[in-house]
Order: structure tokens, then sequence, then C-alpha cells
């Protein structure tokens, strides 16, 4: 199963090793990993996204917790946090599909955020699935090269 | 304020945090330490070994001992590799010991400068924690930390890597009042709700069987166990690294596992229900064994808890904690048959008499313990095949029992036995190895003798038919110092040995088997 954790960490080299250490270290497989700096300067936020079954999470979970570096982690689930990714895709067009790489970009709420002669750049934020379904539909319209960030999450108010 | 050098600062620490001895080999980067030492000799003595990875394992074997955190000194590169064995070894086996290596400026960190290792990065899976010091008022407080994490919780190795500008700067002497840490926790109380379900499960059973590992030993843990067995007349056992804990029990049935006695398998197939206290499980028993049993495990560390082997209650607690509560319960019955568990006892004791007259080296293991005194400290040193040879020896404590369990290092016991004189000296400490695991750290019998230390080595050497005869020990101790016999095993074995065993300084003992 697919399970996004949130970890809270002392903003110091080596953290980051450590925890990445960790999977190599027994076998596990991380899908995306995001990282950076929070409200608190000395804290950072890793976002990490991993799968396999409950015994594999449950010592992921209890070893980051052993860590002395680590403050708090939680594993998300889909319900109760909000989750989002940010993907640019370069495009290269025809003349024939350009205005098409357009309307797609403005059906899925895409930013241009380059333009030149031969190719645009877009930018989109979104759920996984949104994003994979607009990297799907440009294919066709000459998409050549994507970068995503990877997931980050935060959860949601309890109501 | 007076300024001290970062090399100062580190024995000014180490004074403070109660540290009276180190075990090192001085190198390129840590020579300042070695440079002030002698203006710090009277407070901390410093054991010159001859390798790293001995100077680990001594650090190791004299925490067992003496249960006090044991401290390491090298310098960088190729002496902080060759510790990795013996980190990983006390990691294992969660004992206390504190790494302190020497590194490259921090100007040239990650130039691949002169002996540069990344021991951070190399030790990452090894230590419970490790760290790099960057500036020299920082020392003090590292090392505190250091101090702290290692001795507290889960106990486990934790290095510190001094860079070598650190050590020569100057800085005030600034020691942390108290350590804070934001998230780490040293104290696991027992929650009252988990204890409640265990004593539902425990009165609910009617055949449970206590299994008791490291986490169940600490300095008074002995005693109060001996009192529950007593008040429950309740069978227990003890994983490999506990064996020595139940002593003189009447409800003690020896080692569980593998390597364990008869009584102790039978009793886990009976029993119904299984209380582990600070053991890891999947080591110690097969998943099949569990079948149709309820569980209930007892950790301080909750890695342990629902680690590969079911589990029907975790409790995450300090085990001291857990026995002082158990101690209060009374009068609840068992349905354990008293005659059964006696033939047991007896079964047991048949079987090891059966083995001692088949098996040589159990044979000369029994003979060596009738002829030691009660409180000997053994330090063995067994081949995978040869563990079940501990339980012939008399272990009268558990911190008389120094081997490396989770690890199985070869080589750990005789350095550890060079450790354990140290803590306690008034003790006879013995080092048993077979003749190729005493081969990979034979060299610190040099230290032995500079040491001028009372230890008794012995050498099963049963490979000298053999292709590989390996060297004749006996001439090799004494090319070092160190008085030596060579025996065989007959009928005179016992006679030729008496006198040497109970001498003085450091002997060897060669037996051909």
């Amino acid at each position: 199963m697919r399970h996004v954790i949130s970890i809270l960490v002392d903003n110091e080299p080596g953290v980051l090793a450590r925890i990445a250490g960790l999977f190599t270290a027994r076998g596990f497989n991380i899908e995306s990993l995001c990282v950076a700096e929070t409200e608190k300067p000395s804290y950072s936020r890793l976002t990490l996204v991993t799968s396999g079954d409950d015994w594999i999470i449950d010592q992921i979970i209890k070893r980051f917790e052993n860590m002395i570096n680590v403050i708090k982690v939680d594993d998300f689930k889909y319900e109760e946090s909000i989750q989002r990714e940010l993907l640019i895709a370069r495009v290269f067009p025809t003349s024939k599909t350009r205005s098409e790489v357009l309307r797609v970009a403005d059906i899925f709420r895409a930013k241009v955020v380059d333009v030149g002669t031969k190719s645009y750049a877009l930018e989109i934020t979104g759920s996984k699935d949104k994003l994979e379904a607009f990297v799907s539909i440009l294919k066709p319209l000459g998409l050549k090269e994507i970068n995503r960030t990877g997931l980050i999450s935060l959860k949601r108010e309890k109501n | 304020m007076k300024k001290f050098l970062g090399a100062e600062l580190f024995f000014e620490t180490l004074y403070k945090l109660g540290i009276k001895i180190i075990f090192g080999l001085p190198g390129g980067y840590v020579l300042k330490i070695y440079d002030v030492m002698p203006s710090y000799s009277k407070k901390i003595k410093h054991i010159l070994t001859r390798h790293e990875q001995a100077a680990t394992h001594m650090a190791d074997g004299f925490s067992r001992a003496s249960g006090l955190p044991g401290i390491i000194l090298c310098t960088s590169g190729p002496a902080a590799t060759n510790t990795i064995t013996g980190i990983s070894t006390a990691y294992d086996d969660s004992v206390p010991v504190l790494i302190f290596t020497g590194q490259v400026p921090t100007p040239f960190l990650g130039s691949d400068a002169f002996q540069e290792a990344d021991h951070i990065g190399i030790t990452r899976t090894c230590t419970k924690h490790n760290t790099l010091v960057r500036k020299t008022v920082d020392l003090p407080k590292a090392i505190a930390e250091a101090f702290y994490i290692s001795n507290t919780g889960r106990t486990g190795p934790v290095l510190v890597d001094m860079p070598k500008d650190v050590l020569i700067s100057e800085s005030e002497f600034k020691f942390p009042k108290s350590i804070q840490l934001k998230s780490y926790k040293d104290k696991f109380p027992l929650i009252k709700k988990d204890y409640m379900s265990f004593i539902e499960k425990f009165k609910n059973s009617k055949k449970p069987l206590f299994l008791f590992g490291k986490g169940a030993c600490s300095s008074d843990s002995s005693s109060k166990i001996k009192k529950i067995l007593n008040n429950f007349k309740l069978p227990a056992v003890t994983s490999l690294l506990a064996l020595g804990l139940l002593n003189k029990s009447k409800y003690n049935y020896g080692l569980i596992g593998s390597h364990g006695s008869d009584s102790s398998s039978k009793l886990l197939k009976d029993c119904d229900l299984l209380i582990s206290i600070g053991c890891d499980l999947k080591k110690i028993v097969s998943e099949d064994e569990l079948k149709n049993k309820s569980v209930i495990n007892i950790n301080i560390d909750k890695v342990d808890l629902n680690n590969k082997r079911k589990s029907n209650l975790n409790i995450h607690c300090d085990s001291t904690e857990f026995l002082n509560k158990l101690l209060k319960e009374k009068n609840v019955n068992f349905s354990w048959d008293s005659l059964e568990l006696e033939e047991l006892k007896m079964l047991d004791i048949k079987n090891k008499d059966k083995e001692i007259k088949s098996n040589p080296k159990a044979y000369v293991m029994h003979n060596i313990s009738k002829l030691l005194p009660e409180n000997t400290i053994y330090c063995s040193d067994f081949s995978y095949e040869d563990v079940n040879l501990q339980k012939f020896l008399n272990i009268t404590d558990y911190k008389n029992n120094i081997l490396s369990g989770g690890n199985g290092t070869p080589g750990y016991g005789f350095p550890a036995a060079i450790g354990a004189t140290f803590s306690r000296p008034r003790n006879k400490v013995v080092s048993i190895s077979s003749g190729k695991n005493f081969q990979f750290n034979m060299q610190e019998m040099i230290v032995a003798v500079e040491q001028k230390i009372n230890l008794t080595i012995i050498v099963l050497n049963d490979t000298h038919k053999s292709k590989y005869k390996g060297p004749n020990y006996e001439l090799l101790a004494k090319s070092f110092g160190v008085k030596s016999i060579r025996v065989k095993n007959n009928s005179n074995f016992e006679k030729n040995i008496k006198s040497f065993l109970i001498r003085k300084g450091v002997t060897l003992i060669e037996i051909l088997i």
C-alpha cells in the first residue's frame, strides 16, 4: 500500500542522509522525497512516499522515531491530508497543435512560465492523478521533458 | 575565564562525566590529545592497544562486566574503519560504548585528504547516534550528549568525530547543566492500561513461561525476578545474553533457542503463554514454535515489538518498572505440574552428563569451570557450532557472561577479557577461545603483559591435526612474555592445569582437543 509519511527533523547536515540511509540499509524503496525548511528555520519537514506491507511501514516509522534528530513522524491517510505536487513540462508543439496545447493548459489550470519560438514551458500543481492525466494528454501534443517535485502534504483540520 | 585547548576540553569533560579509563591508539589527527594526556594521566588511565578493533572490544568487555560505558579513542581513516566490527558487535548487543575518532581539519573535510574517511556515513547503521563536532566550544556539550544518549534508554554505541582544528583551538569550558534533546526519551513508563491487559492474560493462562533477555538484566533485577518466580512457582528460561541472570534459582531452566537445553524446548512446547521480557524474539524462537500460543512481548525498544514474530500483546516500557509492578502481585495459581518440572530438571542434568562424556570440548569446559572460583568472569569466543558450550560454564551472574551474541564476532573474547579485568580487578577473568578465533586478536597479548593484569587465556586447539593447523599457541605466547603450557585432553588433564589456572599474571593454556 502507498503511504505518505511526513517527518519533522532538525535542520542539520547529515539528517537527510540518515533518513534515506535507513531505506537502503533495510531494502525499502522511496517513491518520492521532498525536503524544505519549515516556519521555524531550525526544523525541516520531509515528505516521503513509500509503499510496502504493514510490517515494513510499522518498522520504518518506529526506526524514524528512534532517531535523535527526528522530532515527529506522521503517517498521513489520504482523506485526512492535503496532498500536492508541482510539475513543470516542456512541450514542443507543431503549428497545428500550438493552440490545442494552450487549451489543455487552460482546462488543467496550468500556467505558461516560458515561451520560445519552438516550445512552451507549463507549470501545474495538483494531486498525483491530476498530474498524470495532464502528462498523458500532452504526450501526443509534443511533450518532451517533465520535472516533478514529489509530493508534499499537510494535515487537514479536523471537523 | 580560563581558556582550554580542544584536547584539554576532551579530558576535562570525560573527567566530569566520571570516566576513569579509555582504550585507544594514537595517530596523526588526535596527537594533540596524546600531547596533553600526561597532565591528566592521574585522573584518566589510558590503555594502549595494538589494534583499534581490539580497543573497541576491550571497551565493550569493560562495559559488560561493569555496567559503565566503555570509551575508545583513535584517529581517522584506517583507525576509524578498524573499529567498525567492534562498534557493530556492541550495537547488536546494546552495549554502551563511546567512540572518539580524530578527523581531518574542518576546511579539508570531503577533500579526500590523507587518512580521511567519512566516519559519520560509515557508522550510521551501526551506532545509536553519531555526530561531527565543528567548533571547539561545542565539544563538551557534544561529548556530554553522546554519553547521555549512549547510556540511557536502550543503550548502544555513540560515535563523536573530532576534526583536528577543533582539538588544537582554544575555548572556554562550557559544560552543559542539563541535557535537553527535543524528542529523545530516556524513560518509558509502564502504561496502566497495558499492565491491566497483561494481568488479565496472565491470570487467565494455565501454563505461562517467562523468557528473559538482556533487556531484563539490570543491577537489582536478578533478585526481583527470582522473587517473582518463587511467588508464582513459574519456570523461566533466558536468552544467550542473559545467561546467569537466574543463577541458583530453582525455576531456572537455562538457555532457550537452537543452542538451548532440552528442558527449555519442552517447556516452550507445553506452555500456553510466553512472556518475553527484553528479548529480540525473532532471534530466539521460530514462528512455528509460537503456533497456538499467546505471546506477550515487553521491550524498551518498540522496533523489537511486533517484529517478524507474532505477538498478542506488545508493551513498550522499561523492564524494571514492569518487574516492580509484577513483584506486588500474589496469589495466582497455575497448572504446571511440579513433579513434571522436577523431572525436566533431572532430564537436563542427565543430558548434560551425557554430553560431557561424549563431547571432549564439553568435558574440558565443565572441568575448567569446576576448578575456577564461583564469581569468575567468562569471556568466551566460540565458533558458531560450539556456542552450546556456553552452558557448561558455571556462570553465576549476567555480568560474568561476556560473549558476542547478535554479531557473533570472531576474536571478540580475548580483548573483551582484557577490558573486563580493568572493571573488576578482584575477580578472576578467563578468556576461552577456539584456536581459529583467538588468532583474530592475538596481538593484544602484549597489552595484557604490559598492563600487568591477571588473566587466564584458554585456547581450544581443535585443528592441530588438520591441514590448517595454525600456530603452536604455547610457543607463540612465550614470545609475547606470557607464561604458557600445552596440555592434552586426557585423564591427567585436570591435574596438569590446576596449578596453572590459579597462577597470577597473564597465562595461556593451550588444550589439544
